[in-house]
This record gives structure tokens, sequence and C-alpha cells, in this order.
């Protein structure tokens, strides 16, 4: 096990966040300074280590950047720091979730989520859609959303956002869509007819998680090992994780049919 | 707030080598100690930091991954195996152009696995090494992108296309211009063969010497000037095997196929 050069990274969180922020661009010690909140003094013995080790070095104009070896470590590490960020905001909800029909590529980059937020409703507010989640979904231009979860107020947002002229594409588990044909067929006719929204539908037995990616944020509703809806849902505004969130609507859309 | 999970994953070798273990299969404290070399004493606090960040879980007296140990231990693998590489022979990497290869390939580096670094005793730099021509003459299907030209290069080639069950090879463009000029029967023959094609990259950079089979692989990266070193690569790894064909296939796909000189 290298574990020097393991230590080297992770002994010190500021190292590890540093070969991050260079990962992106070379950067000179003031942007350093203020992208990571922290004073010369403190960095400028990690930097050291980590041009002792030959991940950084100093370039021609006097900024920092990573080196070859270096730029090979950090974006194998990358995927790895970012799921562990995400996964230590709530350890046992994630180890809870059903996250078995997300392909293997997608659940490897989850870290992309980046700074989420969980959503747990007290117990007046469990049966209604979130506020976080109506009030992000009615500021967005393009919508992705896969409804595996039926909730009988999603027709009525999805109607709304349709005649807001919103860029809608769904897709449908087909007991969601016979209980939305059932229960509400009149609205179901308005939104089957719009030019807005499309609409595809897939086997039950692919089992999508509930979620919506939109131009603003994305939204899950993941659900727990026992395939059960546990009220418990995620958020994120990142652009990483709108980008992760779209990879993953385009999954289920290759699965699915259009209506 | 207690620790995060990257202390709980890095911070001791213990735990670290247990995750890894538990990669390969639920063992028992019996299978950890024997495996990992440790006491049951030095392994049950581990045990119990592992457990309470839901990493691991105990069943009938067996330990095993959890959903999310797992997914981060996949995670972990690509890294300690380029950490493992960069240790091993840092200068080497140090002193190549890695960083012509296409982003993806360039992060999978770590996939040439257990691969030997072979260095040429001086008194055989400027022979074909005998690692290079023992394997490929045993291969089935061969892939080669020749980006640097060896002497032997046209007689080499000319016999393994007469033995392999099919060949293909990418030249560069002075490749190609000094096979024109020098050895135009041996590259009419190649082309004639029916086991061969015959490709010709024309783009940016010059593109590392690989050849891959079925079952080995063998590359030469040039060094940061541009030169070849005499250093090369060689790999049996199914891993590796798949990264050289992928490198090989990005190459093929921006050449274009040489059907007469």
């Amino acid at each position: 096990m290298p574990m020097e050069l393991i230590e080297t990274i992770f002994l010190s969180e500021k190292r590890e966040n540093l070969l991050l922020m260079l990962l992106n661009n070379p950067a000179d010690i003031k942007t350093i300074d203020s992208t990571l909140e922290v004073t010369s003094s403190s960095i400028l013995p990690q930097i050291k280590k980590l041009r002792e080790v030959g991940f950084i070095d100093k370039n021609e104009n006097g900024a920092y950047e990573l080196t070859s070896i270096g730029r090979l470590v950090v974006e194998n590490m990358k995927p790895l720091s970012s799921m562990l960020k995400v996964f230590d905001v709530a350890c046992e909800y994630w180890d809870e979730r059903d996250l078995t029909t997300i392909p293997d590529e997608l659940l490897d980059n989850i870290g992309s989520l980046g700074n989420i937020q969980l959503i747990v409703p007290d117990l007046d507010h469990m049966y209604e859609l979130q506020d976080d989640f109506l009030n992000n979904m009615q500021i967005s231009n393009k919508v992705s959303s896969v409804l595996s979860l039926y909730h009988p107020d999603n027709l009525d947002l999805f109607n709304k956002l349709d005649t807001a002229g919103v860029n809608i594409e769904i897709i449908l588990t087909e007991s969601v869509l016979e209980r939305m044909l059932s229960d509400s067929e009149k609205e179901m006719e308005a939104f089957l007819s719009s030019k807005n929204t499309i609409i595809l539908v897939c086997d039950n037995t692919i089992k999508p998680p509930p979620f919506s990616v939109t131009d603003t944020f994305i939204y899950m509703s993941l659900f727990n090992i026992q395939g059960r809806y546990d009220h418990h849902d995620i958020m994120s505004f990142e652009a990483s994780a709108l980008e992760w969130g779209e990879m993953l609507f385009e999954h289920y859309k290759g699965l699915a049919t259009p209506y | 707030m207690n620790s995060s999970l990257t202390d709980n994953i890095w911070l001791s070798e213990k735990r670290t080598n247990l995750l890894l273990l538990l990669m390969e299969g639920p063992r028992d404290i019996e299978q950890i100690k024997v495996s990992l070399n440790v006491t049951s004493r030095g392994m049950m606090p581990q045990i119990k930091k592992l457990k309470e960040k839901c990493l691991i879980v105990e069943e009938d007296e067996t330990y095993r991954l959890s959903n999310t140990g797992r997914l981060i231990v996949r995670n972990m693998l690509p890294l300690i195996n380029t950490l493992r590489m960069i240790n091993e022979n840092r200068s080497y990497w140090e002193q190549h152009d890695i960083n012509i290869l296409p982003p993806h390939l360039f992060k999978g580096l770590h996939n040439l696995g257990n691969y030997l670094l072979l260095e040429p005793d001086l008194n055989y730099t400027f022979e074909i090494p005998k690692e290079f021509t023992e394997n490929l003459l045993r291969s089935k299907e061969i892939m080669s992108i020749i980006s640097f030209f060896r002497p032997e290069y046209p007689k080499f080639y000319s016999q393994l296309a007469e033995k392999a069950d099919s060949l293909t090879l990418l030249l560069s463009r002075s490749v190609f211009k000094r096979m024109e000029k020098n050895c135009a029967s041996e590259l009419e023959f190649l082309l004639s063969s029916e086991s061969t094609r015959l490709y010709l990259y024309e783009g940016e950079g010059r593109p590392p010497a690989i050849d891959v089979s079925d079952w080995f692989m063998y590359v030469s990266f040039f060094n940061e000037q541009g030169r070849y070193d005499h250093r090369d690569i060689m790999s049996f790894d199914e891993t590796a095997l798949k990264w050289g064909k992928e490198l090989f296939q990005y190459y093929c796909d921006r050449s274009t196929e040489i059907t007469e000189i």
C-alpha cells in the first residue's frame, strides 16, 4: 500500500482541496488563499509537501499547477473525494437507498451531485409536494422528470409549467400512467395534446428512481432498499449535478418508448 | 461532528486493507487475521469504526462491505493503483509524455496493471527486445501503432503477417515514407497479405508506439523531449489489453486506410 503518498494527499484537508482546485486551472498564491479561504502562511507548507512528491510545480508565471503525474493522481482521486463528501452528509441515508437501477458509470460519479441538501419533511407536511421542489420547478425553463411514484398534485404542476411554456420531458412508469389516466382523465387529455411536453413510458420492472432535473436544480426521491418511498429527498443546484442528472435521464429515456 | 469518511478509510492502513480485502468477498475474523496478518485485539477497534460509518456490515460473524462501502472501494481502487504505479516507477512516469493520451486513457493509465518496465542492457540498445518479438510471434490477433522506425521492422512485421490470423498496422507519416523509400517490397507484401490491413496516421502529435495482441501488450512512450529512450512497458493483464486496444482504436479512427502505394 503506497501509504506515504496516501497520507500526503489525505492527511491534510487543505492539501486535498488544493489538489482538487488545481485540477481546474493553475492558480497563484493569492487565488489559492481566497478560493480555499486560507492564509498564505498556512498553505505554503502544504504546497511545499506537494512539490516534494512532484504533484505540483510552479510555472513561468509564478502560478502553481499540477504536473502530469499530479494530474493523473487527482483525476483518479476526484470521483472518490466527491463521493465521500456526498455520502458524508448522510451515511445511513445513502446506505439504505436502492441504487441498483442506476448504471455503474453514473454511480461511480455520484459525487457529481456535490453539495446536496437532505430534505425530510416533518410529519405534518409529509403528503404534499415539498416547497423546495415546487418553488424551484416553477423557476425552471426546461424540465426532465421521471415519475415512478404517483403523486396527485404532479399533474397539476406539470400542466401549469406546460401552460407557462416550459419544455418538459417526462418518463412515466406504466402503473403511474395507468393511475393518471383513470384518476384525472381530463387533465391527462390536455397534457397529452400539449406541444411543449414529450411523454415517454417505461416498464415497471425498470424501476427508475423518481427524480427531476431542470436547468436550475436536481431533486431526487430515491427509494429505500425495501423499494419503498420513505419521504427522504435530496436536492442539489451544482452544475455537475445537473449534468449528472441529465445523463441519468438519458439512460432511462433509452429504456422508454414515446407514448 | 465525528470524523469524516475520508479519515475513516485512509488514516489507518488496517482499515484501508480490510476494505480492500472485503471487496473480494465476505470474511470472518479468522480469515481477516490470516490475510492481513493482524490480531483480533488490533483489528476490533478498526472494525467498530468502519461499522459506525456504515462501511461494513456484520452478519452471522462474517463481515462484508455495505452498499455504500462497495461503491467507495470501487472508487478507491483506481486511485490506489495509480499511486502504486507512481510509487514504483516515479521517474519513468515523470519523464515520459503521457499527456498525449486521450483523456479517458490518460486517467485509466493504471489499467496497465502489473506491468514490467524493460530497460535494455547497453549492449543490446539497438536490437529489438526479445520479450517483444517472442510474444508477438506467439500472438494470433495483433494491432500495432508504429510511430518510430527500426530497421528490423519491415521483415519482422512481414513475418507476423504470415503467422497471425489478423494484423492491423497503423503507421505514422514518417515511418510510412521511410518504408516506401527503403523497403517498398515488404510494404507491397504487407498490402497484398490477406490477414493484414494498413492505416496511415497523419493527425496531430506522435502517438506512443504500441503493440497489443490477444494475450499481451507492449508500449513505448516518448520522453518529454519527444525522443525514444529504449525503455518499454509490457503487461499481460486483461485490463491492460483492453486499455491498449482502446488506444489503438482511438488512433485508428483518426487514420486512413492505405490500399496502394
